[in-house]
């Protein structure tokens, strides 16, 4: 009996707490909606990353981090939410409150998501505060295949159609659509083989199992420099730093550019200067050395946009992608 | 009807129909190749297993009556019936202790709670229970939230 | 691998942070070895959600620590209260309780700790020898192989459900089934998903394991206690016997010493094999050491030698383990389950890849696991004499702090609540499996390979245009399948096998 009088004793307790706590919070909250231009007032702003820790986004948000935490003079505190292609972690972010303490890192992916019909989430239910990077896909085949040439490559597919088979690295991936989106405006066609990520594509086209790969030039620079492959095109806007001696497709005169990139976001709704307060500052930490030189080290090209711009740029490919990935045949509704 | 495999045969047997179903009902998992070269659809492999299951669930249903309760596995002693309770005590705790934690957001707290509570159903002393519980609640807080900065929400 | 990456890896484990984890993991091991009831598993379970937000070093310090100690100090317990502290230390309790109760238990828990570590060291240096060969020899391995190679650690849950292959079956077809849930690996396909987002990417591997091997494990034993046992073990701690000298003479170690070391090259290879743990590997050298022995009629009744075989068969599965786990990204055990999990976290997926690209962070794992051995090896000899204390810790005590971490790490891995679900889930069907006696391997088994077998079968079939043929026309994958055959008939040429051992053992111990 007196255990559980000691219990009831400890719950009371804890619901006092409770209680106190909750009219803190809606003090805080009070307080800075009436003077929302006083943002981040000193207090923590969260960035939301949709993949774990140790990965190349996590990096990159985590160097992000720590620099915007010096240009906006608050504490930055990363945290992961993974799972699902990042969509787990992505729908965090939009169902946070719209107040500008919640930063989403937003990969390529989330202009994709909603046509994989993985999640309804789309980029249209974000405002971009910056681009940090970006980061091409490339055609990249064995060094000793008979193909020297982007040219020779496609000539082959065209007379052999089906028989090149290209890895990527997971059905409805952004190095897929690049795969796919060379077929459709070269006209030729390729067997796609989706591997579980771009390391398992990479080592199945060192075995000799597949033919070429479509993923990022950095994916495959380990096996360039040590002279088991070789990168035939660049798929980016410009080339890559990585494999800067390969031309880009567009140089070609072949009109595909699919690229990833990574940049940063708050939930639509989010006022207009907090919003303001927070591009300033993103463009200042995007653009310090430290931010550069951690991008260069990962194989990224570090290329900032402005939040406008960048918003307009994923309604484009949230366009594109919505109109393509329906006609890959991977998604039936 | 507590006798042998008859019972575990039996829910695994309807954990593979459940499966099937489900894979039969939702027309994107196709089991039949969808493209012309002979690749099976998304629904092949869950229906080979989910049949599987059901066949192997069967098997053990037929060997339990068989073995005709010479086989059991819960056996009610005086002790047992007592250890079943604290274990019912112990999920049941866990089950409340996660709803709160997820309705108030006040993870250390219920932690806190949570230690007391399990310790007052392995019956220790109200001493030892106050220092463990502070303990236990202090490491959890400084390895993961201060160190790690792990938001528990 | 060149010398330069081990000069590179040695350099980089020369730092305070990582020989901290490294003596951290050992200290945990060594206590939750000790500790019956508390399994290398179980330990490796909740710390791994921990070390995840370490660097992958220190991180792989901490956990080698822990694994190594934990194997060797379940020995302790063998020896002192004649319940293995981890279940591959079932045949220390054999000769170690009997030579406790002769008043020599120091001895036994000084050969203990040496021949633990000789067997750790020994198949340490083969996983060094032949890990770079053999995944040098998977380079030309393409999802047909891997295909084979998964259905090949599959047809081991046969071998892993020791006395009830029929509740195996069932157990792991469950596991393979419940891996299909997420999206589908080659047309993402959305599968039993139920609207829940957080199912995409399927059933998280790590929260099953915590939830399975930590609260599941604690239900099973709060379900089991048996009090008077408890009192009856107490009283016998208190009795206190003399433990005596605790280092073997020279001559009972150059006695000894050979036929040691033929026992931790068979549990090497043992450990390689799919889902064959430490457990099977100590009963089988036991086993086999007794027939050849010149003392046969010592085993079981206090011999120092059987006692020996036993502490470097249990701690030679460990290469034998992390080499499958990292050439082929097939577990070795179910420990090594766990750290494939752990890898893929880091951004690392076993394979060639960790011999070339990673071959550095590859180098530092098995530089640490070598010096684990070492440091356990000194800190065992050392804490002899105190290690003793650890079995005073009550069970509810254990009880309620494990079931606290296994929250805590649930949630913290991908800071998902979800997750948390997903354990409790686990811990509940593994508490099941325990009372209904389903062997948990093959489950573990099934649920980790069902993916890798799925995709890699239907991969195989996109790029051979719908033939079936390319199972049969690869020469490797030919093999493979032979073997499998062969391992689907063994249950036969195994019932003969199992009658001349100790059945009632190997049944407890899966």
């Amino acid at each position: 009996m007196k255990r559980f009088l000691t219990l009831a004793f400890v719950i009371i307790t804890a619901f006092a707490v409770i209680s106190c706590s909750k009219t803190d919070n809606s003090r805080v909250s009070s307080g800075s909606k009436g003077a929302a231009v006083d943002f981040p007032a000193g207090r923590q702003v969260t960035i939301v990353v949709p993949y774990s820790a140790g990965g190349a986004s996590d990096m990159t948000a985590r160097i992000f981090a720590s620099e915007l935490e010096k240009s906006l003079g608050t504490k930055i505190l990363v945290t992961n939410v993974t799972g699902a292609s990042g969509a787990v972690g992505l729908e965090k972010v939009r169902s946070s409150k719209p107040d500008g303490y919640t930063i989403g890192y937003m990969p390529v992916e989330s202009t994709m998501l909603r046509a994989l019909g993985f999640t309804d989430l789309s980029t249209d239910d974000y405002r971009f505060i910056a681009r940090a990077m970006t980061i091409p896909a490339a055609i990249t085949v064995k060094a000793d295949s008979p193909w020297n040439t982007f040219d020779d490559f496609i000539a082959y597919a065209k007379e052999n159609p089906g028989d090149i088979q290209v890895g990527n690295s997971g059905t409805g991936s952004i190095w897929q659509i690049a795969a796919v989106t060379v077929e459709k405006k070269t006209g030729v066609s390729f067997t796609h083989v989706p591997f579980d990520g771009a390391a398992p594509a990479v080592a199945a086209l060192l075995g000799g199992n597949i033919q070429a790969v479509a993923v990022s030039p950095s994916e495959v620079k380990n096996s360039v420099d040590s002279g088991d492959l070789k990168v035939l095109a660049v798929l980016g806007e410009e080339r890559s730093s990585v494999v800067p001696d390969v031309e880009t497709a567009t140089e070609m005169g072949v009109d595909v550019v699919i690229q990833g990139w990574g940049g940063f976001a708050v939930p639509k709704g989010t006022p207009e200067n907090v919003v303001k307060i927070l591009e300033e500052a993103a463009k200042t930490a995007i653009n310090t050395d430290a931010m550069k030189k951690m991008l260069a080290s990962k194989g990224f090209e570090h290329s900032y946009l402005s939040g406008e711009e960048m918003d307009n740029k994923a309604a484009a490919e949230l366009k594109y992608f919505s109109e393509l990935i329906p006609s890959l045949g991977i998604v039936q509704n | 009807m507590r006798k042998g495999d008859t019972i575990p045969g039996a829910l695994i047997s309807v954990f593979g129909v459940i499966f099937l179903v489900a894979t039969l009902m939702d027309s994107r998992m196709t089991i039949a190749p969808v493209t012309s070269d002979g690749v099976p659809g998304a629904g092949f492999f869950p229906f080979v297993m989910s049949l599987i299951l059901i066949l192997l669930g069967a098997v053990l249903y037929i060997k339990g009556v068989r073995q005709n309760g010479s086989v059991q596995y819960l056996s009610l002693t005086a002790e047992t019936k007592q250890n079943l309770k604290k274990l019912l005590l112990v999920v049941v705790g866990l089950i409340i202790f996660l709803t709160l934690w997820q309705l108030t957001k006040l993870f250390f707290l219920w932690v806190f709670v949570f230690s007391i509570y399990l310790n007052m159903v392995f019956e220790r002393s109200i001493k030892f229970t106050a220092i463990y519980s502070v303990s236990l609640t202090a490491i959890v807080y400084l390895v993961f939230t201060v160190a790690f900065s792990i938001q528990f929400k | 691998m060149t010398t330069a990456v081990w000069l590179e890896a040695a350099q980089t484990l020369i730092q305070p942070s990582v020989i901290f984890f490294l003596f951290a993991g050992v200290f945990i091991g060594t206590m939750i070895g000790a500790m019956p009831g508390l399994s290398a598993t179980m330990g490796i379970a909740i710390m791994t959600p921990i070390t995840f937000w370490f660097s992958p070093v220190n991180g792989f310090a901490m956990l080698m620590g822990l694994w190594n100690a934990a194997i060797f100090s379940g020995g302790i317990a063998a020896i002192l209260i004649n319940t293995p502290g981890t279940p591959a230390s079932i045949t220390q309790s054999f000769d170690g309780y009997a030579l406790y109760k002769q008043g020599k238990g120091g001895l036994a828990l000084g050969v203990n700790v040496i021949f633990s570590a000789m067997g750790g060291l020994i198949s340490t240096l083969c996983l060094i020898l032949f890990a770079g060969p053999i995944a040098k020899f998977t380079i030309k391995f393409g999802p047909t192989e891997y295909f084979m190679l998964a259905l090949f650690g599959l047809s081991m849950m046969i071998a892993v459900s020791g006395g009830n292959v029929l509740k195996g079956l069932v157990i792991g077809a469950m596991g393979i089934l419940l891996s299909c849930i997420g999206l589908d690996p080659i047309l993402s396909v959305k599968r039993f998903t139920m609207g829940q987002t957080s199912l995409l990417s399927g059933i998280s591997f790590i929260p099953v394991m915590i939830g399975m091997f930590g609260i599941g494990e604690v239900l099973y034993q709060i379900y089991n206690r048996n009090k008077a046992q408890e009192e009856k073990e107490q009283k016998e701690r208190k009795v206190n016997l003399q433990l005596g000298k605790v280092l073997p003479s020279g001559k009972e170690m150059a006695s000894i010493t050979p036929r040691c070391i033929v026992s931790a090259l068979a549990a090497t290879v043992i450990g390689a094999i799919p889902a064959a743990g430490g457990d099977i590997a100590s009963i089988i050298c036991w086993g086999n050491a007794k027939k050849v022995s010149k003392h046969p009629e010592e085993y079981g009744k206090g011999s120092v030698e059987g006692l020996a075989i036993s502490s470097s068969a249990n701690n030679g599965v460990i290469g034998g383990a992390m080499t499958t786990m990292m050439t082929l990204g097939i577990p070795g055990d179910s420990v090594t389950a766990i750290l494939i999990g752990s890898l893929t976290m880091y951004g690392m997926q076993p394979g060639i890849k960790m011999f070339t690209e990673h071959a550095s962070f590859t180098a530092q794992i098995m530089l640490l696991m070598l010096l684990a051995n070492i440091v356990f090896l000194v800190f065992g000899l050392l804490t002899v004499k105190a290690s003793a204390k650890v079995l005073n810790v009550a069970q509810p005590t254990v009880w309620a702090a494990v079931s606290v971490l296994c929250v805590v790490g649930a949630y913290a891995l991908n800071n998902n609540f979800f997750d948390v679900i997903v354990m409790l889930i686990a811990a509940v069907l593994g508490f099941l499996f325990k009372v209904y006696k389903f062997p948990t391997g093959p489950f573990i088994l099934g649920l980790l390979l069902g993916g890798m077998l799925e995709s890699n079968m239907r991969r195989a079939l996109v790029m051979s245009h719908g033939s079936y043929m390319t199972f049969i026309s690869r020469p490797v994958s030919c093999v493979l399948l032979v073997l499998i055959v062969i391992t689907f008939l063994s249950p036969l040429i195994k019932m003969v096998v199992i009658k001349k051992k100790p059945k009632a053992s190997i049944e407890d111990s899966v």
